[in-house]
């Protein structure tokens, strides 16, 4: 199944606190006490967008677009060239739900900005006017295997010989009344890849595989409001990646049997 | 590409509530649209399933009886037949579902909002933001009313777009050898948030839509589902031969003036099959029925054309209205029907035509065969795509 291999050529990282994969990285795994994990930066700066665009945006846009320009500045790839695969469980989920109370309001237009914010696909629009990219792109959504569905669907491009692609997952909260108190912290993370050559670094070389969960090793243990996030699978695969060691990485590790990612694996 | 057999096919939206119904009207010219009905509180020409949709079988739970899973439910139940087959002949795990949808279960939850404004924050009993609202709740009910499909299962969401996408990423999964066969498809619900919402961009008419005509007044929302079989090897109506995706990277919510994005996405699917403008009969437009895409669509068709015979134009949304996430597989679908029927729909509303357009638009039902067709998809964001449709082998 060698058509499954593909290899990682940058990464991109960002949730509240730490605003790329070197500060993640860099963080302990337990706060002494009296000190708490930072909170600041709070939002992306998400250069990509130019400043008029950005102002009319979403955290989910600004977290995909941030994520998006890391992966392809670490993994030297084009951006105007690259197809981007943009995985989200609820998507424009803030956006939407401003929409739901303003058709609570008996005759106010909605905002045609907000409406056209709200689909799936708003920040692979806004990135692929932002660096004039004409490639096709693609938004998903597989719930808890949005991880696994979008890497998928990444090995398949790479398999067809569609060159540089980037998967770029991202999560905002939910909020209330829809969440009915579910609670994460926002997460936004982006992987370049493209098919594997002689030469490549093996521990940046993948292969998707299907199989049992049970038997891998835990994770480095992450805030519980961030493993909460239902791309939260993704920070494993960061932190393996980054790490450059053989791993074997659960894709979907809510099931007992799902997608993995084999790491260092070859070509 | 290999082409790949399209084995099966279910379809329901505004024209009727079953493959039959749909077809009888599309071959017989009659529209489906009609005033919008009353539980929705709009005042529009909507594109709405006659008839009163069942519930979902009880096992599957309150929480995931939405008007979209009603609406994916009557599809798959229409496919029962055809999946059984696929799954004996391939194993479950070998049968992928790549599904296309614009809202999920947005209509759920304007319900479950207004409900929580009136009960100080308290959702609905049979409302879960997870099984009722999300995109994906869709493939659950696609998986266990399908029989147990164990494959790869992903929506994929780029508004209206999403499900010629579709097509796009089954084809790359039997390719890759992901799966032996692939449950593709779109299925959108209406809901007061489209309406309104493209109310707001002062596109949605008072009338039924007039795709290409010179009397269009802009668009109408529809609803339905279109799901479709797509095998490694079988025996079917048609085989799909090419996809092509493009970006405009121009605009949010208008298309690029000169339709580059459209005639990319077009090259792109010929190209990918290996063949030339020539081989191709006709087009299923996009047709929404605003000034701007015929225009650009129009420009794009003559570009790619241009030094081949000019292909008959069809615009099927005058049927329909436009079925957001669901309309680009129920146009594959309308396609596929027009290769097996040999015939080439009217496309109602479009008499009398634009002729500024100069491009042959089918006003009347014309019997002729079609060797391949090319059918168009351009959504919000400048995502465009075209699925290029020939008949077997």
């Amino acid at each position: 199944m060698s058509a499954l291999a593909f290899a990682v050529r940058g990464l991109g990282f960002w949730t509240p606190g730490y605003p790329d994969l070197a500060a993640w990285r860099a963080r302990p795994d337990t706060w002494p006490e009296g000190q708490a994990p930072p909170t600041e930066p709070a939002a992306p700066k998400a250069e990509l967008l130019p400043p008029m665009m950005r102002r009319r945006t979403s955290l989910l846009t600004r977290m995909a677009a941030e994520v998006a320009a890391q992966a392809l500045q670490d993994g030297g790839v084009d951006r105007a060239a690259a197809t981007l695969v943009y995985g989200s469980v609820y998507g424009e989920i803030r956006t939407t739900l401003d929409l739901l109370a303003a058709l609570l309001v008996p005759g106010e237009p909605l905002s045609p900005t907000k409406f056209h914010n709200s689909v799936h696909n708003t920040a692979a629009g806004y990135v692929s006017i932002a660096t004039g990219n004409r490639a096709g792109n693609a938004a998903l959504s597989a719930g808890l295997s949005t991880l696994a569905m979008g890497l998928v669907e990444c090995a398949a491009l790479v398999a067809a010989g569609e060159g540089d692609v980037v998967l770029v997952l991202a999560e905002e909260p939910l909020p209330e009344p829809l969440a009915a108190g579910r609670r994460w912290d926002p997460f936004a993370a982006a992987f370049a890849l493209s098919a594997p050559v002689p030469g490549d670094m093996p521990m940046r070389t993948c292969r998707l595989e299907h199989g049992a969960n049970d038997m891998l090793p835990a994770p480095r243990p992450v805030p519980a409001a961030l493993a909460a996030n239902p791309c939260a699978a993704a920070l494993a695969l960061v932190e393996a990646l980054a790490a450059g060691a053989p791993a074997r990485i659960a894709l979907e590790p809510h099931l007992a049997v799902g997608w993995q990612c084999a790491l260092g694996a070859g070509a | 590409m290999q082409p790949y057999p399209i084995t099966a096919m279910a379809l329901c939206n505004g024209m009727g509530d079953s493959t039959a119904a749909v077809l009888a009207a599309l071959r017989a010219g009659r529209s489906g649209l009609g005033p919008c009905p009353a539980e929705f509180e709009l005042d529009a020409v909507v594109g709405a399933i006659p008839t009163p949709l069942p519930s979902l079988p009880g096992f599957l739970g309150p929480v995931r009886d939405t008007r979209q899973a009603r609406i994916a439910a009557v599809a798959l139940a229409e496919l029962q037949a055809p999946l059984d087959r696929a799954r004996a002949r391939w194993g479950s795990d070998r049968v992928a579902i790549v599904l296309g949808t614009s809202t999920g279960g947005i209509e759920a939850s304007e319900t479950a909002y207004a409900h929580a404004q009136a009960h100080g924050g308290a959702l609905p009993a049979a409302y879960d933001v997870e099984t009722s609202h999300a995109l994906d709740a869709v493939l659950h009910v696609a998986r266990v009313l399908g029989g147990g499909l164990g494959g790869p299962a992903y929506v994929v969401s780029t508004a209206c777009s999403s499900s010629a996408k579709v097509f796009a990423s089954a084809q790359r999964l039997l390719a890759a050898g992901l799966c032996d066969a692939v449950l593709v498809g779109g299925v959108d619900s209406l809901c007061r948030l489209t309406v309104r919402g493209f109310a707001g961009l002062e596109v949605l008419s008072s009338r039924p839509c007039r795709p290409f005509s010179r009397e269009r007044a802009g668009i109408n929302i529809g609803e339905g589902a279109a799901l479709l079989l797509v095998e490694r090897t079988g025996d079917g109506p048609a085989r799909l031969l090419g996809v092509g995706e493009s970006s405009d990277a121009y605009h949010m919510t208008s298309p690029h003036p000169e339709g580059l994005g459209a005639r990319m996405a077009m090259e792109r699917a010929l190209q990918h099959a290996g063949l030339s403008a020539a081989d191709v009969d006709h087009v299923n437009a996009h047709g929404t029925g605003t000034k701007q895409n015929d225009s650009m669509e129009s420009a794009a068709i003559r570009a790619v054309f241009a030094g081949a015979p000019a292909p008959a134009v069809v615009a099927t949304k005058g049927y329909t209205g436009h079925m957001l996430g669901a309309a680009g597989a129920t146009e594959v679908a309308f396609v596929i029907d027009a290769i097996a029927g040999g015939y080439l729909p009217a496309s109602v509303g479009a008499d009398p035509l634009d002729d500024t357009l100069a491009v042959d638009v089918v006003t009347a039902r014309r019997d002729v065969p079609t060797r391949a067709a090319l059918s168009n998809s351009f959504a919000f964001g400048g995502s465009n795509c075209s699925v290029l449709v020939g008949g077997p082998a």
